[in-house]
């Protein structure tokens, strides 16, 4: 069983976590002080939403398998 | 006895019939423990209705191979060893069968829905009110609407299922299991529109605009729950068929040597997995609002009459093209067979479908100028709305190139799909100047667009589901249809839809409204609806003699040989009808599906069960 | 004579079923988002408990992160490390639909369901609710005696599925979120 890589995909979990983390708390901090803060917001949410697809959801699975 | 009950259908209606009076109780229950009045038709019946199809489906074991795989026991599945006609009354998951139940249970609704909308030809077939009441007259109308509908849903559906693994060398679809679930839903939702007329109909046509809808009778509600079944049917259904075609097809089976049909199943599937969650959402909106009092369409609450209309459309016009893009492709199927010549431009109709998929996703406004849009979208819907006419008009020039010059047999199956292009294509001129703002204000609302959409229905899903029935008959059940009273039938559908239609171009013009049960006997309108209502019986007689013709060669008909029509694609290369498992061995797919003419033009080689490889003709 | 017989790829047509699945299911929150803004614009009442949505969305995310851990962990036959990492994202995944319920309270005084603003509020957050709570279930399908066996023989497909259905409510939380509580 190849233990090392078990430990490093943990490890970009949460790095990717980590990431998460802090364009949620950027996204609190613009929300809740700037007014029009709308365009702002897009701007985060899709690397948020992208960090999830692609580390955590594996979406270029879709490709490797042949979805196509 | 014992028999009965070993009949899925059977425990399912028990379990439905008990679990949905469970759940009535159980909102009574609760409604009077919060001091409300105990009885309030709509949440009781909702609910009830919800929980009661969860029952049938459960009691129908729809559930079973999920709870068993949950539960780590994955078992065999053995249905052998039925008698062939119980398949069809109980969860089976071969793809063939789910088939004929969607076709089945299409042409049962078509049914009803073609005698409501009689009864209410024969009321407006002379000024003033004669038979029923105006109230009834609505209810009918719209039931009319949306069952008709949800029937050519469940048509399209059949035909995919039926037509596609076998298209494509699949032994079935690529989640069976899924496939007959999607199927089992609708029965329930059937009921459910049965039930509405009973519980007061409803009068917002089939398109339940609020604020009407969100005061209409409680019949309202039950259509709003049953157009939600059939949607998830639809999304259920279209995430399978996308798989199937992506995944299992045979080697060989590059994208573009696939049947044409299948490339419109794959663009029919496309837009029912997107476009349908905002119809659901719709309606599911409707009810929240009818239920618990929410105020999304209330515009005194700052709701939105409008964001109805945005959602409904958005779902609703791509539908259209759900309901034809199927037909357009059995003409496709169908014309190169009775021509004996390829289908001409193969590549562009290929591409032509998902042409209109896309196209047709970006029109919906055009259904809306009416009602009070921003001004600033007209145009640009209109002009979106003009260029779909570019990819349809791809599949009309390619299928009157391959006819031209073709050794033609006429043929019931070519027929109707002659019949077909001349209607599909009356339904796409007179559909410009609805799609144009200063015509469509004028003609919206009247009955030129009922005109209009029934040429596009009956062109595209209709006469092509005829030819499609025809054509694909003997394979189904290894009998022909009686080919005289077919040709009867061609010619008294026909001329009925005609003497049905084309008045209404003329009425609409002249002022007569849609939805209405009475005019005014001064604009003179009377004996063109007269005309209206006979072409409307003559249409009843048609489909009269259709099923007729469908009942009897069942049961007698001229046995028909694996490959009838001297047809390319892999569905023919098997006996007729197909075995369970479709293909013994995977076929092998070396040419291009239409190489009618072409001398040793070879679509598949298919091996027969336990012999040697026989090259498809 | 032999016949070839039919290889069907089982991982790979499940992949594509549920992407599709997901891909659809992402136009209902569309459906939604797209309502929030026709109906309000980027409308926002000041009454939002703003610290409750933080806390939420922080829930969320960590639960995405132990899920990921979980699958990781399936994949590579570390099947108590799994169930650890996957009983720990359904209690993060309850404790949101707690906090949910604990807003909800709050709203019906705040914004009731009977104005615009409530209207979308427990609509969005009830529909995404309703898909913690479905995710919660498959989550603990997982983890029944019944699966061990399959995970044992290598066949993790249980675990991807309802994982990945787990970060898709995640991800439509990721757009909910700023929608409901920070637009301006
Ligand atoms: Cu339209």
């Amino acid at each position: 069983m190849p233990k090392p890589d078990l430990r490093a995909k943990l490890r970009l979990g949460l790095i990717v976590f980590v990431g998460l983390m802090a364009v949620e708390v950027i996204e609190y901090i613009v929300g809740t002080t700037i007014s029009g803060a709308l365009p702002y917001l897009v701007i985060l949410t899709v690397p948020g939403a992208g960090l999830i697809l692609y580390y955590y959801m594996h979406i270029e699975q879709i490709r490797h398998t042949g979805g196509e | 006895m014992t028999i009965l009950f070993s009949l899925g259908i059977v425990r399912g209606i028990i379990w439905g019939l008990a679990s949905g009076g469970v759940a009535a109780g159980i909102v009574m229950a609760i409604r009077s423990g919060l001091g409300l009045p105990m009885w309030s038709p709509g949440p009781v019946t909702g609910v009830a209705a919800l929980v009661g199809t969860l029952g049938f489906l459960t009691g129908l074991g729809a559930f079973n191979y999920w709870l068993e795989w949950a539960l780590g026991r994955q078992k065999e599945e053995h249905h052998a060893d039925q008698p062939r006609w119980r398949r069809y009354f109980g969860f089976d998951t071969n793809h063939k069968t789910i088939a004929i139940q969607y076709m089945v249970t299409s042409f049962l609704v078509i049914v009803v829905a073609g005698i409501y909308q009689l009864i209410d030809r024969l009321e407006v077939s002379a000024p003033g009110m004669q038979y029923i009441s105006p109230g009834t007259y609505n209810s009918l109308m719209s039931l009319h609407g949306i069952m008709m509908l949800g029937a050519v849903l469940l048509g399209v559906s059949g035909m995919i299922n039926y037509l596609v693994p076998l298209m494509i060398g699949a032994r079935d679809m690529a989640f069976p299991h899924l496939n007959a679930l999607s199927y089992w839903v609708t029965p329930p939702a059937v009921l459910l529109l049965l039930v509405s007329l009973p519980a007061g109909g409803f009068d917002t046509g089939w398109t339940a605009y609020p604020p009407l809808s969100a005061r209409a009778p409680l019949g309202m509600q039950f259509m709003l729950l049953a157009f939600y079944l059939v949607g998830w049917s639809s999304i259920l259904g279209s995430i399978n068929f996308l798989t199937t075609i992506f995944k299992m097809r045979a080697p060989g089976m590059g994208l573009f040597r696939m049947p044409i049909f299948v490339w419109t199943a794959l663009s029919t599937a496309i837009l029912q997995l997107i476009f349908t969650q905002f119809i659901a959402m719709a309606f599911l909106m409707v009810l929240l609002e009818r239920l618990l009092g929410l105020v999304f369409f209330a515009p005194d609450k700052g709701g939105n009459v409008i964001l109805f209309q945005h959602l409904f459309w958005f779902y609703s016009h791509p539908a259209v093209y759900i309901f034809v893009l199927p037909g357009l492709g059995v003409i496709s199927e169908v014309l190169p067979v009775f021509a004996r010549k390829p289908l001409f431009g193969y590549a562009a109709v290929a591409l032509s479908s998902l042409g209109i998929a896309g196209g047709g996703a970006v029109v919906w406004g055009h259904h809306m100028f009416a009602a009070g849009i921003e001004d600033v979208l007209r145009v640009p819907f209109m002009i979106t709305t003009l260029l779909v006419a570019v990819p349809t008009g791809v599949k009309i020039f390619s299928w009157l190139a391959t006819l031209w010059m073709g050794k033609i047999r006429l043929d019931t199956p070519l027929l109707f799909a002659l019949t077909a292009i001349v209607v599909f294509l009356v339904g796409g001129i007179t559909g410009v100047p609805n799609g144009i703002v200063p015509t469509d204000l004028h003609i919206h609302d009247t009955y030129w667009v009922v005109a209009h959409f029934h040429h596009t229905l009956f062109g595209g899903f209709v006469f092509p589901t005829m030819a499609a029935v025809y054509f694909w008959f003997p394979k189904l059940t290894g009998r022909f249809l009686n080919e005289r009273v077919g040709k009867l039938h061609w010619a008294v559908m026909t001329v009925g839809f005609f003497i049905t239609y084309l008045p209404m171009f003329w009425l609409g013009l002249n002022g007569m409204r849609r939805r209405i049960a009475d005019y005014d006997p001064t604009l003179g309108l009377g004996p063109m609806n007269m005309v209206a209502t006979i072409g409307g019986f003559l249409i009843a007689l048609a489909m009269l003699l259709f099923f007729i013709n469908l009942v009897v060669s069942l049961w007698r008909g001229a046995p028909a040989p694996a490959n009838p029509w001297r047809s390319q694609t892999l569905e023919w290369q098997l006996s007729s009808p197909p075995p369970d498992e479709n293909f013994s061995a995977p076929p092998r797919v070396v040419g291009p599906p239409y190489g009618y003419g072409t001398p040793g033009s070879i679509h598949a080689v298919v091996a027969p069960a336990g012999g040697t490889a026989n090259k498809g003709a | 004579m032999q016949h070839p017989t039919f290889i069907e790829n089982r991982l790979a047509i499940n992949r594509t079923g549920l992407w599709l699945f997901i891909f659809s299911d992402a136009f209902l929150f569309a459906a939604l988002l797209a309502s929030r803004y026709y109906l309000l614009g980027v409308l926002r009442p000041q009454e939002v408990n703003q610290p409750l949505g933080l806390a939420l969305s922080i829930i969320l995310l960590l639960s995405s992160l132990t899920a990921y851990r979980g699958e990781t962990a399936a994949i590579y036959g570390d099947i108590r490390r799994f169930r650890r990492n996957i009983l720990f994202t359904v209690g993060m995944g309850s404790l949101f639909l707690v906090g949910v319920g604990v807003e909800w309270a709050e709203a019906f005084h705040s914004f009731p369901p009977s104005t615009a603003y409530g209207t979308m509020f427990f609509t969005l957050t009830g529909f995404h609710g309703f898909h913690v709570l479905t995710g919660v279930l498959a989550l603990l399908v997982v983890l029944l005696p019944g699966q061990k066996k399959r995970l044992a023989a290598g066949n993790y497909w249980g675990v991807e599925a309802m994982v990945k259905y787990w970060h898709f409510v995640d991800v439509a939380w990721v757009f909910i979120y700023p929608t409901l509580y920070l637009v301006s």
